[in-house]
């Protein structure tokens, strides 16, 4: 605390907290923290409505799934209280909680490397004011804006194996298609490509204000150097939209981690469990075997998991952050 | 600032048009913040009691809709009980898995349509004390004379009482096919009043013959598995004995003597009837892709023979409303045992029920009446949104159900018909028997882990669970 | 950086190639959604990809007269404006303000919060459905505006906070310093210099927030349980539901409900990039 950045000032308008520390070590600290806590008063006051309104809507929940998984409850009448069982129900081999989670991994890791990289690309091509930019900058975000119902319907529709504009499109042209959904080694990977048609408008737009927000000056000066388009775009735009491609890589990883939806709407997670994320899981144990404390359960464990990667990945990347 | 202002302006700001929208979104909101309560005054000031109907939208809607109109017209006045029919949003997933939750919240309305049985969560809901129950109505308004036994009979809760009636009924599932595909493949359809193959060596040979005529087979709804469930519940019927089903489809009940199990050798014969069926290309090419609307799709563009679906497929919603371009009739899956006749599969799980959070029980109830009287029942027939599960119901008024669910519906009486396993089952048990047909058609699993799965789950739910 | 210092014709073509061949990819559903909303149910299901033989205005004017007890779109519209809009007002307001005392103070705890955020993020939205459900039946706020558009403040909020900080962590902060030297309070630096930077971040992550409030289905149906509350997407499920789907007023009502965030989306994207063409630069 006693290398703050000089940038943070105190409201000039009000007296600094003057009087002399206590020598007791621990009534020293706990002073000096007061003071530092009332010289970060606004600080307190611009973070406590989004503290509050979150520790209502998510915090609640939480602690209510987290007593709720040692319940047994069918979401209506009284629940029981049965210790652990249910963490042993999931940790038990036939739970399928492991071969969900490899699933939800792969899904995780593929949508976020794809989205990812793809909407940088975008991003910087319309950042670059190609001829038309204007034109893929509206039309690349339009999947982001169409609701789940509407995806679910168009894509199976096109990817129908024998019916679908796609295989019509692929047999015509004499190669045997694949069975996309139907087929339980190929359903993974369609979900997938659909997740990244439809969510890489999301980082495109992210990484473009980003990229927009960098000032002028620094192009031109590289300009004046003779800089190529290569190395303004790996030695400017990519170290000051590094921290936000950070942040949204971690973003990507959370969402891809708790998705339910795509998965939902386009294959129920079948055929058989191909497709059964971790969120279908959920969805399928509280809802529709109607074990809410058992769907509490993988909730907990997917806090855990998610938490945990987030943790590593912040981890991993700080030093890269602070390298650049 | 008047917007002719902002327009007269040269630069119009995108700010002035964002404080615009504001403005106006406030307003509207203040509008509809005061509009409920308002109305509600004025209900109370006239001294009248609103009971509202909660009904699913598409069908059931439609049906309480024209029972509202008639009733506020004719019966409002002289009882003062005005009808009020709620029809949310969403679709029928959601309200299934969320509308219990709604049912046991103060947003509850005065009475709902709510399926009977385990696929749903009626017994969670009438074992919660949600339900008002109904037996005196039973006993003042004869259901017990004029519903199907089944009906009556089938979904009384765990502790004896009745707290639903059924209003419509469908059965399930048939096999529509193309009149088209059977006459270029030259195959005789069986006829309505034996609607069904003799054999399942007659029924393979048809199924060969449509895909040399170049169909191909049966297109079916696999990413819904509860249609490969339906398959799996029409081979039970077909291949095992009534008292064999009839105790599996009640024996998760405690009071109910576990008589049979799940890895008894006919039931896993009947699981291993569906792998061999998928094997020798019975379902068509991709089935497990396809959702019931591609599946109905597929069927209706022409390139497959035979639709696998239940009776609200030959719907005015559904194919019925293709009846110009798709000229369509039904049969029945085949016979597969010599001594057991098919018959149809009838679902008797579309039920009415009042809500104990409801205000006014004895209002409900006069509604209730109405709702299920010959005259609503006939008129409903008539109007062809579903068909109506009383018995006594005049046949020409039947007529409305159309050609092709007319038809069936006159055979339901000659062929007989038979209950399911899959709907009166524990909640836990249907469900889980959709993921595992799912799994079984996927080749994931095989016969017996679905049988050593629904056994495991069968002693969890008679424990207590 | 022009495409004039691209030198040769294959860089173009490698250019130009994925990015229109990605932008019919994209456009080809909202061509399918606006097509198949102008014909009738019979060639919505027949004929999916054939243009309109005769264009169906009637299936709009069909949703907006609502009919029997069935909700008007109009109704679901304004619902949906509503919610989003206040929404997306009171996210926007509380996660600027908190990602800038995260940015920009070493407030002791910070870190904590960080964490807090991070871990809210964690949670499944479905665990959270029923949890929220009794706490706003017990608050009596069920079927109201002020119930789901708080519970949407909380779930979008750390998104919001996380990405707004992201931003606010990669711009300089030499315009802020000068501006405290000229005597400017930190309130003051906050929204006379912050945010007005900012906006570009600020604009994409209320566009993102848009689609997901507009188009959140699980509270939205089971918080707004009175129809003449609910909002356009929960509303356009009706007609696709058991025994019947209205194929032509599915996709009329989609196409309804997508339109307006095409045009909020258009009217907002212009604030993330430069208002002008930056001359010999670009």
């Amino acid at each position: 605390m006693n290398q703050e950045p000089d940038y943070v000032n105190l409201d000039p308008r009000v007296e600094p907290v003057a009087y002399a520390l206590p020598r007791n070590p621990t009534t020293r600290r706990t002073a000096r923290l007061m003071q530092q806590i009332w010289k970060y008063r606004l600080a307190y006051l611009f973070i406590s409505p989004a503290i509050a309104v979150v520790l209502i809507f998510i915090g609640y929940p939480v602690i209510d799934s987290l007593i709720l998984s040692l319940d047994r409850w069918d979401g209506l009448g009284k629940s029981t209280f049965i210790g652990l069982d249910n963490y042993r129900a999931m940790f038990s081999n036939t739970s399928g909680l492991l071969d969900s989670l490899r699933i939800t991994v792969i899904f995780t890791a593929c949508t976020t490397l794809g989205t990812a990289t793809l909407g940088f690309f975008l991003a910087v091509a319309i950042a670059e004011r190609v001829r038309g930019w204007r034109f893929f900058r509206i039309v690349n975000f339009i999947p982001v804006l169409l609701p789940m119902t509407v995806v679910g319907v168009l894509w199976g529709m096109l990817l129908d194996p024998t019916n679908g504009a796609v295989n019509t499109v692929i047999s015509s042209l004499g190669f045997s298609p694949p069975l996309w959904l139907a087929s339980p080694s190929t359903a993974l990977w369609t979900i997938i490509l659909v997740s990244i048609w439809q969510y890489t408008g999301f980082p495109m737009i992210v990484f473009l204000a980003a990229i927009e927000g960098i000032p002028l000056e620094l192009y031109e000066a590289a300009r004046m150097d003779g800089a190529n388009g290569w190395q303004r775009l790996r030695y400017i735009t990519w170290p000051l939209v590094q921290g936000v491609a950070l942040v949204l890589v971690m973003l990507q990883v959370i969402f891809g981690m708790r998705t339910f939806d795509v998965a939902w709407a386009m294959t129920q997670g079948g055929p058989g469990t191909a497709t059964t994320l971790l969120g279908v899981k959920l969805y399928q144990s509280a809802f529709l075997y109607s074990d809410y404390g058992y769907g509490s359960t993988v909730a907990v464990a997917m806090i855990v998991i998610i938490g945990t990667i987030a943790f590593v990945y912040l981890r991993l990347v700080r030093p890269l952050v602070a390298t650049t | 600032m008047s917007i002719e202002d902002l327009i007269g302006r040269r630069e119009l700001k995108r700010r002035d048009l964002l404080k615009l929208a504001a403005a106006a979104t406030g307003a509207a909101a203040a509008s509809r913040l005061t509009g409920p309560a308002a109305a509600a005054f004025a209900q109370h000031a006239a001294g009248n009691t609103t009971i509202t109907v909660e009904a699913l939208p598409g069908t059931v809607g439609p049906m309480w809709s024209a029972d509202a109109v008639a009733w506020n017209k004719s019966h409002a006045a002289g009882t003062g009980i005005t009808l009020k029919v709620r029809i949310p949003g969403g679709s029928e997933n959601d309200y299934k898995v969320l509308f219990p939750h709604i049912a046991a919240s103060s947003a509850a309305p005065d009475m709902c349509w709510y399926w009977f049985g385990g696929a749903g969560f009626y017994n969670q809901m009438a074992s919660a004390g949600l339900f008002v129950p109904l037996d005196d109505l039973y006993k003042s308004q004869g259901w017990d004379h004029v519903l199907p036994d089944a009906a009556v009979k089938g979904y009384v809760a765990a502790d004896g009482h009745r707290y639903g009636v059924v209003d419509n009924v469908v059965w399930y599932p048939q096999l529509y096919y193309r009149k088209d595909a059977f006459k270029k493949a030259g195959i005789k359809a069986p006829p309505s009043d034996h609607p069904y193959f003799d054999s399942e060596a007659e029924f393979l040979d048809a199924i060969d013959r449509l895909r040399h005529a170049g169909y191909d087979s049966i297109s079916i709804g696999g990413v819904n598995a509860f249609m490969l469930a339906h398959v799996e519940d029409v081979l039970l019927q077909r291949m095992t004995p009534e008292p064999f089903v009839k105790n599996l489809r009640e024996n998760w009940l405690k009071s109910v003597p576990m008589t049979y199990r799940y890895t008894d050798p006919r039931w896993l014969a009947v699981n291993q009837k569906m792998v061999d069926w998928k094997n020798k290309g019975v379902f068509a090419t991709g089935f497990m892709g396809r959702t019931e609307l591609q599946a109905m799709q597929y069927f209706a563009t022409g390139k497959a023979a035979l639709y696998s679906d239940g009776s609200w497929a030959s719907g005015k919603g559904m194919l019925g409303g293709f009846a110009k371009s798709l000229d369509f009739a039904w049969m029945l899956y085949p016979k597969m045992v010599k001594e057991i006749e098919p018959k149809f599969l009838l679902y008797m799980g579309n039920a009415e029920e009042i809500l104990t959070h409801g205000k006014h029980v004895d209002a409900a109830k006069k509604i209730l009446a109405y709702h299920m009287s010959l005259e609503r029942q006939t008129a409903l027939a008539r109007s062809g949104i579903l068909t109506p599960a009383r018995l006594d119901i005049p046949a020409n008024a039947m007529k409305g159900l159309g050609v092709v669910g007319y038809d069936m519906w006159k055979q339901l009486g000659k062929v007989g018909s038979a209950i399911g396993w899959d709907d009166p089952v524990a909640t836990k048990l249907g469900q889980l028997n959709y993921t595992l047909m799912s799994q079984l058609m996927a080749g994931s699993i095989g016969p017996k882990d679905v049988g050593t799965q629904l056994q495991t789950a069968l002693i969890q739910v008679r424990a207590g669970s | 950086m022009s495409l004039a210092h691209f030198k040769t014709i294959g860089v173009r073509i490698a250019i130009y190639v994925p990015l229109i061949a990605w932008a019919a990819l994209v456009l080809m559903p909202l061509l399918f959604l606006y097509n198949n909303s102008l014909k009738t149910s019979e060639q919505v299901f027949l004929s999916p990809w054939s243009l309109p033989t005769e264009l169906q205005w009637t299936n709009f004017a069909q949703l907006f007269d609502g009919g029997g007890d069935a909700t008007s779109f109009a109704t679901y519209l304004e619902n949906s404006f509503i919610v989003t809009i206040a929404s997306l007002v009171a996210v926007g307001v509380i996660a600027s303000m908190a990602a800038y005392a995260l940015a920009r103070f070493p407030f002791p705890g910070a870190r904590f919060v960080q964490v807090l955020f991070i871990l809210a993020l964690a949670m499944p939205i479905t665990a959270l459905l029923i949890p929220i459900y009794s706490l706003m039946n017990g608050l009596q706020l069920l079927s109201s505006y002020v119930g789901i558009v708080a519970v949407y403040t909380g779930l979008w909020m750390p998104f919001s906070i996380l990405l707004l900080r992201a931003y606010y962590d990669s711009m300089p902060r030499e315009l802020e310093d000068a501006a405290r030297v000229d005597g400017c309070s930190d309130i003051g630096v906050f929204i006379r210099i912050v945010l007005p930077i900012s906006k570009g971040g600020l604009a994409s992550v209320t566009i993102v927030n848009a689609v997901g409030i507009w188009s959140e289905l699980l509270f939205a149906f089971i918080l707004l349980s009175d129809p003449n509350m609910q909002t356009i997407n929960v509303g356009l499920l009706a007609f696709k539901t058991q025994y019947q789907v209205q194929w032509n007023l599915l996709f009329a009502a989609m196409a309804l409900s997508v339109t307006p965030l095409l045009l909020l989306y258009a009217l907002f994207q212009r604030q993330i990039t430069k208002g002008m063409t930056l001359g010999a630069f670009r």
